[in-house]
Parts: structure tokens; sequence; C-alpha cells
């Protein structure tokens, strides 16, 4: 079994399946040698020619520059500068519509030649057989060296020797029709490819060297050999002629029939052992590293019916494709369409204002009779002759429906972006389908579908990041939380003796106690709910339950009264500080009863008012009892026994006015009477205070009271217990308000609005502002309501005044204990 | 100035899907005159009325779904679908036939699944089933070769038949079908099948005057233009070779399994391949390329299918001749096929 090297030089060739054979229409041009081009007045040169990054120009508008002066400079093998092709002033640095499909417009720089031609100063031969690859690939990429077969890959980064090459491979086949200009190119300087090979195989180090051409350019072939042979480079370099197909010339296609090795998916030919490169790109090589003359132009075929006399021409880069025209006699009546390229993957030109690229190796001004007739597309018949000439393998016609339907999953099925776009399918279709146009839609599709999906991914992953970040701040704070009340309880502990925790377990245990002590009672309030429920159903109010709940509140508060006179009594001023615990304490069971009714409560509108309510008011209950255990404050009217009964008697007025405005409060009634009982009772006490108050100050300063002018008003009375009833009532009213709306309009208040505007963070003051702001949008609504539907404003009643929320009344029981906090500090200071 | 803009490439190799269709009914004529000179005109008449009947049906459909009618009709696929049905229907049967036929292949099973391309089934085996199954007597009156029958039929005779019911003189085609010793007769691979039902074996049924050198009088030659037919085709690149060979392959390669195995209790290779409508399922029906599989391996799978599927209605399915159900019940499957026949692409393992 021979080795491949060995195969090869035997001269065996493989095959791939598919291909076409289109007329070649190649001896029109090859019958002249290659012509000089005029200089042209101007030219317009690119700064991206190639695959890969724009260079950073280097030169500015009024520069002069001569030929072979680099205008742009580069950093990586990626980057290839481009060089000025004549000497010349720099007229303009700027956007010019690019020699593409597209003609959008890309930055290039335009020179006005001053016909002199003078050129930057020649230097000496590089002696390249003692310069390391790494210094040959700088002098190719500072030249500005790229494919010059049409795709325009950097060629240094090709020509690295990290990976070890067993093939070179110079890709002489151009089996497009009608292009020509690497044929001429071979034929007339043929020694010169043979030096660039040299070079090459210096930088790399095949094993072996072979051409492949195909067997229409029998000239050209035996030029190189004669080359070769001159050079004695037989043994190392020889000429496989590969049949004349299309597209044979196609890197993957060539490497097949040429070694008979595949290239996998998503990899390059250097993996394989193997780098082609253009013949046209070695002559470059050669004129870089012998001539040192960085590429300025290069041979175009200019062909067609269009041409009266096809030949190929040495045109400079960024000659104006019109300059050529019209140098060589194109006659524009007869040229149906202006093809940049070859007829199978050459793209038209709308109009001939381009400019020559480093890649363009030819210019077809097609007549009428060598462009196919434009017509409509007939349906697929599946006859499959796609299929038979695709030289990936892959099945066009499948690709063909997937590509119409959009199906994105499929197309990456089939292997769509394993399509060379090389033409053959549609050059065959009976039915004249434009497939190739439509895959290229696809791709562009199945691309931007892949790149929706990644930024999916990393959406998902970004949100997932926070979420567990936001996790640990939670828990970090909760930690913080628990370490800060330990530590508290430590130290209250070490300074008064008492476990504060254990006391107030205790007064729960005892509280606890005294409510179920009367069982009896406990039956009497059961049948009295139940009774009230039933009245509910039926309509008419009954009051037995209510007068029950009554008496057994006034007996608890009159047993706690007389806990904490008991307490009071007995304690000297050291107590102070515990019965401030203790409504610390008091304030932390209000909010746990608060939340547990919250929560073991559906999470009914109409439930969490009284939630809310029933915390604010617990809260306030425990703020009355601090400040009458140690402060001394003015207007403390609502801690003696007196106002139990005003209490009770609001609470019952209360209770009226939320059932007519449609609050069920029986339900929550029946869960936890004694807080609903309080609340209420609180409420009451705060809304007739918060009444009176607002109404002084609208009688103070007019209809709308200005949030400045409420500051003001509000200064004195920092009281904290005010502040939060002052909110509880703006909330209630404005609930009313809102749900009067509400029925209006049949628009619930968004709960995402609600915010808590109406609870204050943190300040005491902060709380009476926006309480007035509060009570005076709850004012404005209250006007409004019949004229304004805007939702706007209703949701912004509704955010001010609806503490339907848990934030909310959390908000609002938090508040509570740092008023009350402040308000222990402040006895304390006071006691002190 | 400004030239035209294209998406490449700008270069066509010349075929279109109306000189397709034409091929392949230039290739059917030498079947067509084979049919001609030993079954009488009357296939000749029923292939005229059957494709202005698909040519009309389809413009009616086109106007229906608001197509351009011109264009699409001009691409010849209706009138192939035509001449098929005209050339599958018994020669003598009446004029309704064909014509419902034709009616019935393009308006459903063509129009309706989405016009051309679309179709999942090839029109005219649906055709030739519906008018199988709805009219079994018309459809196996098959005329018998002019040399054996006991009458002379001329042109007007075959125009009354198939307009009026009676030749002139009178007959139906049932009486025609007689022989003279009052036998109905058949087609030879009814004969064959019939016969070795009676247990008579193959040698002794294949003396009747209705079978050859090949297979059935008159048949052979038929199968045989239509094999030149074929190859025509294949050499002017209309058709590919993998289904042809796919269905000529698999029906020789059963029956030669069973022929092997009773020699003289089943139909030979040859006269398998050559009887009924072997040759015309093979290269003009099977390769219908809008109903056939799409891949090469896929096409051969596909014609052995068909192949295999002949040979076994033939031996013990209700039916003498099996081509149409065949080719649908292939139709029926190249989804699947399609799908696990798929090609290694370049580059891939």
């Amino acid at each position: 079994m021979l080795s491949l090297v060995e195969q090869i030089k035997k001269g065996k060739l493989w095959r791939y399946l598919g291909g076409v054979h289109p007329t070649e229409n190649k001896s029109q041009s090859t019958s002249l040698a290659i012509a000089a081009v005029n200089l042209p007045s101007h030219l317009v040169i690119p700064v991206k020619q190639h695959i890969g990054g724009a260079g950073k120009i280097i030169v500015e508008i009024g520069d002069r520059v001569l030929k072979g002066q680099a205008l742009t400079e580069s950093d990586s093998f990626m980057t290839v500068p481009v060089h000025a092709p004549t000497s010349g002033i720099i007229e303009n640095i700027g956007q010019y519509p690019s020699t593409h499909p597209s003609s959008i417009p890309e930055l290039a720089i335009k020179i006005r030649s001053d016909e002199q031609d003078n050129a930057v100063e020649q230097l000496p031969a590089l002696i390249y057989g003692q310069l390391s690859t790494a210094e040959l690939q700088q002098h190719i990429s500072q030249s500005g060296i790229a494919g010059m077969g049409g795709a325009g890959f950097p060629t240094a980064v090709k020509l690295s020797d990290r990976q070890p090459i067993d093939f070179l491979l110079i890709n002489a086949a151009e089996c497009e029709p009608y292009i020509t200009s690497d044929d001429v190119l071979m034929r007339e300087y043929a020694a010169d490819i043979v030096q660039g090979i040299k070079i090459l195989m210096h930088m790399i180090k095949p094993q072996i060297c072979i051409i492949g051409i195909e067997d229409n350019k029998p000239e050209a072939s035996q030029a190189l050999q004669l080359a070769i042979s001159a050079a004695n480079q037989d043994a190392n370099i020889v000429i496989r002629q590969v049949p004349t197909k299309y597209p044979n010339g196609g890197e993957k296609q060539l490497i097949k029939v040429l070694t008979g090795k595949e290239i996998g998916k998503g990899e390059i030919p250097a993996k394989s052992g193997i780098v082609m490169q253009n013949v046209g790109t070695v002559y470059a090589i050669k004129q870089a590293i012998i001539d040192r003359q960085p590429l300025l132009d290069r041979i175009v075929t200019l062909t067609g019916e269009g041409f009266s006399q096809p030949r190929n021409v040495r045109a400079l880069i960024g000659t104006p494709v019109q300059h050529l025209l019209t140098e060589f006699h194109c006659k524009e009546a007869q040229t149906e369409a202006l093809i940049y390229g070859g007829p199978m993957m050459g793209f038209t030109l709308p109009h001939s204002q381009f400019s020559l690229t480093k890649t363009g190796n030819c210019i077809l001004a097609a007549g009428k009779n060598e462009v196919p007739q434009i017509r409509e597309a007939d349906a697929c018949i599946r006859c499959g002759e796609c299929a038979e000439v695709c030289p990936m393998d892959l099945l066009p016609q499948q690709l063909h429906w997937y590509s119409q339907a959009k199906d994105v999953d499929k197309l990456s099925d089939y292997n769509l972006k394993d399509c060379i776009e090389c033409g053959a399918c549609s050059y065959v279709c009976p039915s004249q389908i434009p497939l190739v146009h439509q895959y290229r839609i696809a791709k562009v599709e199945l691309r931007e579908h892949e790149d929706g999906i990644a930024a999916a991914a990393v959406a998902k992953e970004k949100f997932e990041k926070r979420n567990a970040r936001l996790e640990q701040e939670k828990q970090q704070r909760e930690q913080r939380q628990k370490d800060a009340a330990e530590k508290r309880r430590a130290t209250t502990k070490a300074s008064t003796g008492e476990d504060p925790v254990k006391a107030a377990m205790e007064r729960i245990k005892k509280a606890k106690q005294a409510e179920s002590a009367p069982k009896a009672d406990a039956v009497a309030e059961a049948i009295a709910r139940a009774k009230a429920k039933k009245a509910q159903a039926t309509g008419d109010p009954d009051n037995s339950a209510v007068i029950a709940q009554r008496e057994a509140r006034k007996a608890d508060i009159r047993a706690r009264k007389a806990e904490n006179a008991g307490t009071t009594e007995s304690s000297s001023d050291s107590d102070t500080p515990v019965d401030a615990k203790k409504a610390a304490v008091a304030a932390a069971i209000a909010r746990a009863k608060a939340k547990k009714s919250r929560t073991t409560e559906a999470s009914s509108d109409s439930d969490s008012p009284v939630d809310a309510k029933k915390a604010a008011v617990a809260a306030a209950i425990a703020r009355a009892k601090a400040k009458k255990s140690g402060t001394t404050e003015a207007s403390s009217d609502s801690d003696s026994p007196v106002d139990a009964k005003k209490a009770a008697v609001a609470a019952a007025i209360a209770r009226a006015k939320a059932k007519k405005v449609g609050l069920t409060e029986a339900s929550s009634d029946s869960d936890t009477p004694v807080d609903a009982k309080k609340a209420a009772v609180a409420a009451a006490i705060a809304r007739a205070k918060a009444k009176k108050a607002a109404q002084a100050q609208t009688e103070k300063s007019g209809d709308d009271p200005n949030p400045a002018d409420v500051i003001e008003d509000a200064a004195p009375a920092v009281d904290p217990k005010k502040a939060a009833v002052a909110a509880a009532i703006a909330r209630a009213k404005a609930k009313k308000a809102a749900q009067a709306q509400t029925e209006n309009s049949a628009d619930d208040p968004n709960p995402a609005d609600v915010i808590e505007d109406a609870a204050p963070a943190v300040d005491p003051k902060k709380a009476a502002v926006a309480a007035a702001i509060a009570r005076a949008k709850a004012k404005k609504a209250a006007q409004d309501k019949k004229v304004d539907t805007n939702r706007k404003v209703e949701s912004e009643v509704a955010r001010s005044a609806e503490p339907a929320t848990k934030t909310d009344a959390k908000k609002a029981a938090i508040a509570a204990a740092i008023a009350k906090a402040k308000a222990k500090k402040l006895a304390q200071a006071g006691d002190k | 100035m400004a030239f035209r803009l294209a998406s490449s490439p700008h270069n066509h190799i010349g075929t279109s899907t109306s000189d397709l269709m034409r091929k392949v009914i230039i290739a059917l004529i030498p079947g067509i005159a084979a049919q001609w000179y030993f079954f009488g005109e009357g296939n000749l008449i029923h292939i005229v009325l059957a494709s202005m009947t698909a040519i009309i049906t389809e413009a009616v459909f086109l106007h229906l779904r608001k197509q351009p009618i011109l264009n699409r009709v001009k691409d010849n696929s209706a009138l192939l679908t035509g001449v098929l049905i005209g050339i599958a229907v018994p020669g003598l049967a009446p004029w309704w036939i064909s014509v419902m036929g034709a009616v019935f292949a393009i308006a459903i099973a063509k129009q309706l699944y989405g016009g051309l391309g679309q179709n999942i089934f090839n029109p005219a085996m649906v055709a030739y089933v519906m008018l199988l199954i709805s009219f079994p007597l018309q459809m196996t009156t098959w005329p018998p070769v002019s040399e054996i029958t006991g009458f002379e039929l001329t042109i007007w005779d075959t125009f009354s038949c198939i307009f009026t019911g009676a030749t002139l003189d009178g007959h139906s085609a049932y009486q025609l079908i007689q022989n003279i010793d009052g036998m109905t007769m058949a087609t030879p691979l009814d004969t064959l099948k019939n016969g070795l039902k009676l247990g008579n074996t193959v040698t002794e049924i294949q003396q009747q005057d209705m079978f050859s050198w090949l297979s059935g009088l008159g048949w052979e030659w038929v199968n045989i233009a239509f094999l030149v037919g074929g190859i025509y085709l294949l050499s002017q690149r209309a058709i590919l070779w993998y289904i042809p060979a796919g269905v000529l392959a698999g029906l020789f390669l059963i029956s030669a399994v069973f022929y092997l195995w009773l020699p003289d209790a089943v139909g030979s290779p040859v006269f398998h391949l050559f009887s009924g409508s072997t040759m015309i399922g093979a290269f003009f029906i099977a390769t219908d390329p809008v109903s056939a599989a799409t891949t090469p391996k896929g096409r051969i799978i596909f014609g052995a299918i068909i192949g295999m599927l002949v040979y076994i209605i033939r031996s013990w399915g209700g039916y003498p001749d099996a081509m149409a159900f065949a080719v649908l019940l292939g139709n029926m499957c190249v989804p699947l096929i399609d799908y696990y026949t798929q090609p290694r692409v370049y580059g891939h393992k």
C-alpha cells in the first residue's frame, strides 16, 4: 500500500460527486497578451479588501504619496494594509460605494494621480533562505497580500509553520467560465510563479507541492512544466491536470481531487496538513519578497459580448471600472449585465462607478445571449437534478422547501451552512428556481436565529446569576438581623439581667391564658360569630356577637392595664426601659399577628386594608404604651381608660362606614377578633384625630393643602404615632375613593402600581409628609372623581392609598417599629 | 449607465420543465404506436379525450386558484397525465371512463394537493385505481389482439363502441372479447393467473394463442416499445437510471427467486418483465419526479419496492395487473425513504 505522497507522485487523482459543465467561453480572451492599462486620473482604494479587519489609516487628505507607499498599517496578520498604486495626492478619505453586491458605502482612500508614477525607494531582494517563516510572514503581510482567487483571505495567516504541512497545493484550476486571468499569468510569468512556490516551500516545508490545473489549459501547463524543469524543482513540484468541471477550482473540491482528503465540517485545511494558494497570490508573494513590491496591481480578464476585443489587462488596484470599460471599448448598449467575477459566482454591478479590488479577477460585460432570460420560477418538480450536481452532496431541493418555509431547524439539519454557493444547483434547475439566492437569505435567517439563541442563553445565565446574588444578599441580611437581634438580646440580658425574649414569651403565654380563660366566653363568641355570619348573609345586622366581643375586649384591656399598672407601680425608673422593651416586644407580636392574619386569609382586597390597618394600629397601640410608660408627650390622650370607651364607639362607627363602602369584615373578624377590634379602635381614633388635624389645616391654608405647607404644619407634630395614624386615615379615604372609582370604571387598581408612598420608609417626618401628600391626593381624587377618569390619577390615588399589599403593611410595621424605637430613645433621653 | 441586477449564477443549462414533459410524451410514441398496431385505435381516441379533458380541467382549476393559466398549462404536465390515462384504459372502454379519469387525476389528485410539485400520489395512477375499483367491468374488458379475434374492427367501429357502447354492427365491447368458443378472452396475465388457480402448469397455459415467445401476444411488443422509449429518455437525461433500474431489478429478482423455486407454477422473470404495464410503469409512471423519492439511494429503494409489489399483487392479489397499486403504495413510502437515505455530505463522517 503506497503512501499518499507516493500515490500522488504516480499521478493518482480522486473524484467527487457532482459538478456541472457549463460552456467555457475562455478562448475569446486568451488570444492576446496581457495589456497594460493607461494610468487613470484617480484611484479609489478601499481600506478593507480582504477577510479580516481594516487597517489604520496613516495618511491624511492632502498628503503626497509615492507608488508603493503604505496607506494603512496593521498590527496583526488578519489585517492587511493597502498601498498607493501610483504616486499622487490624497484627495479624499471617505465613504465610497463598495465593490460588493450590496454597494454599501465603505471607507476608501481616493488618490488623484500626478501622472509621474514615482515609486518609493527600491529595496534589494530578500534572501528568503536566510529568513525565518515568521519574518517572511511579516513581509508578506506588510505587502498587503490577500488571496487573489476571489476570497481575499490574508495570506500571511495561512503560511505559518506551527502545524506540520504535508502538501502545498497551488490552485491553477480557474474553473469558472470566461475567466482566463490565471491562465495568461501562468503562460507569461511561469518562472516567477515557480520562484514564488520556492519561497512558500521554504516557509512551510511541505513534502511536495502539487499544482492543480484544468486540462483546458495545455499551454499554461506546458509553460509551468518548463519553468519547473529550468529551476530543477521536478522532484518537489508536480503538475496534475484535473478534468475540466465546475467547481473543480473550489478549495474543498480541489483538495479532494488532488489528495483524496476531505476537509471536515468547520475545519481548516491546515489541520489536515494542506495549504492551498492561488497562482495569482503566489506571483504576488514573489513580487513582494524578490521585487520588494507590495500588491499594487493584478491581471483582470475583460470579456463578454460587451467588449469588442476581450482580453486580459494588468490594472492597478483601485482603478475605476469605468476607466477600464472606456479604455477597452466596452459597448455599453450591448451589455445586458456587468458582472464582477465569473458568471457562476460573480455579482452584478448596477453601474460602473466602482473600483477594482484585490480580488477582482474578471469584468464580464455580458450580452443578451450570455445571461439567462429573466422569467418567473416554476414550481419545484423534485426532479433531483440539483442533488446530482451539488459538489458538497447536499440536498438542494430539501433546502429549497425549508428555506421557503423558513424552517431554521431543518435547514441546519440539512447542512445549509456547508453550501459553498457555487451555483451548480441553480444552473441545472429546470424550473429555474433561484436556489442560491434563496440559500443566501436562508443563511442570514439561520444565523440570526442562532444568534438569538446564544443571546437568550447569555441572558438566562445573567438572570440566574443575579437571582443567586440577590438570594445571597437576602440571606446575609437575614443573618445580620439575626445576629443583631441576638446581640440585642445579649446586651439587654447583660444590662438588665432578664432575658427579654423569655419575658416576652411568658407574657404571651399569660395573655393567651387570659384570652382562652373564659371558655364559655369563647363558645359564646363562636356562636356570636356564627350568628353574625348568618346575619351578614341575610342582611340584618346582628349586634349580639359584637356586644360579646366588646365585653371581651374590655376585659382584656382592663387586664392588660392592670398588668401594666402593676408593673409601673412596682417598678422604678429601671422599669421604664423594661416597659419600653415590652412595648417593643408587643410591637413585634403585633407584627407577627398581622403577618399571620395576612398569610392565613386569602389575599382579598377587602381583607388587606384591615391587615394593614391592624398592623399599623397595633403599632400605634405599642407606641402609645411606650409613650405612656416613659415619654412625656403632649396630646397623649389615647392612653386613658376613657379613650377605650371612645375607641369602642369609634370602632363601631368605623366598622359601619367600612361596611357601607363594601368591605366585608365579617370573614376577617371571625379569624382574629381581637386584632380586628383593636385595629378598628385605633383606626377610628386615628381617623378622628387626623380629620381634626386635616380640617384645621385646610381651614388654615385653603382648598388644596400645599405639601410644603403641610410639611410646616406637620413639623411640630413629629409624632410618629400621628404620622402613621394619619397615613392610615389617608389610606382609608383613598381606598374608599379608589373603590368608588373602580365601581364606576370597573377597573381594579393595579397592584403593580402600588408602591409605598403612604408608608414612609425611615423618617417620621417623611411619614408625615407622605401622609399629607396622600391626603392631598385623596382630596384631589375625591374632587376629580366624577370628572377625571384618567387612569393615571386613579392609579396614583390607588398607589398612594392602597394598602393592599404585604409590603405596604410590612413597611408600615417597619416604620412603626422604627418610630417606636426612636420614641423609646427619646424616652430614655427624657428619663435621663 | 445602469445594468441589470441579478443574483448569481448568471448562467443556465437551458432546460425547462415543459421541455422535460415534452420529451417524455415524445418517448411514449413508440409504445402508443405498438398499442395501436396490436389493439386498434381505441387507445388513440382515449388519449385525445383524456388529454383534452386534462388540459381543460387544469385551466379551470388554475383559474379558480387565481394562478396564471397559460404559463402553468404550458408546462405540459397535464398533457402528460392525460396521455398516460389514455394509454392505461382499455381501448374499447366508454368515453366517459377516460374523461372521468382525467378529471379525477387533475382536479383531485393534483390541483387539490396544491398543483404541480405538491401532489403526493401519481395523478394518473390515482385516476386509474379509482376507475378500476368503480367500474371493474369496463376496466377489465381488454380488447384482444386483432389477429386472434373473429372480428375486424374499423376505426368507425371503435368510435362507435367508445361513444355509443356498441359497434356499428351492434356488438358491445364485452361481446367483442369473446372468442369463437364463447370464452371471454382476458389479458395474458389474467389468463395465467386463472389458469394457475385451476391447477394448470405454466407450460400448459402458454399453449394458448394469446401467448407468444416473450409473454403475451401484442403485449410483449408494447412493452418492448416502451422500453425503447425509456432508453431514449435516459439518453436525453430526462430521467435518471435509479428508478427504472430499481423497478426492473426488483421485479426481476423476486420473480427469479420464485421461478427458481417453482419453475412451472409461476411466470418466468422475462414473462413478468414484458407483460402488462411493466415497462411503461418502470420508465414513465414510477419516474414521475413529483411523487417519487428524491435521493439517489432512495430512488433505487423506491423502484425496488414497486417492482416487488408488482409481483406480489400479480401473484397473490385480486387484480391481474398491479402497477397502479404498487406505484401508489410506493408513493406512500417516499417521505420515510427520503429521510433515511440522505447522502453523506462532504466533510461529514
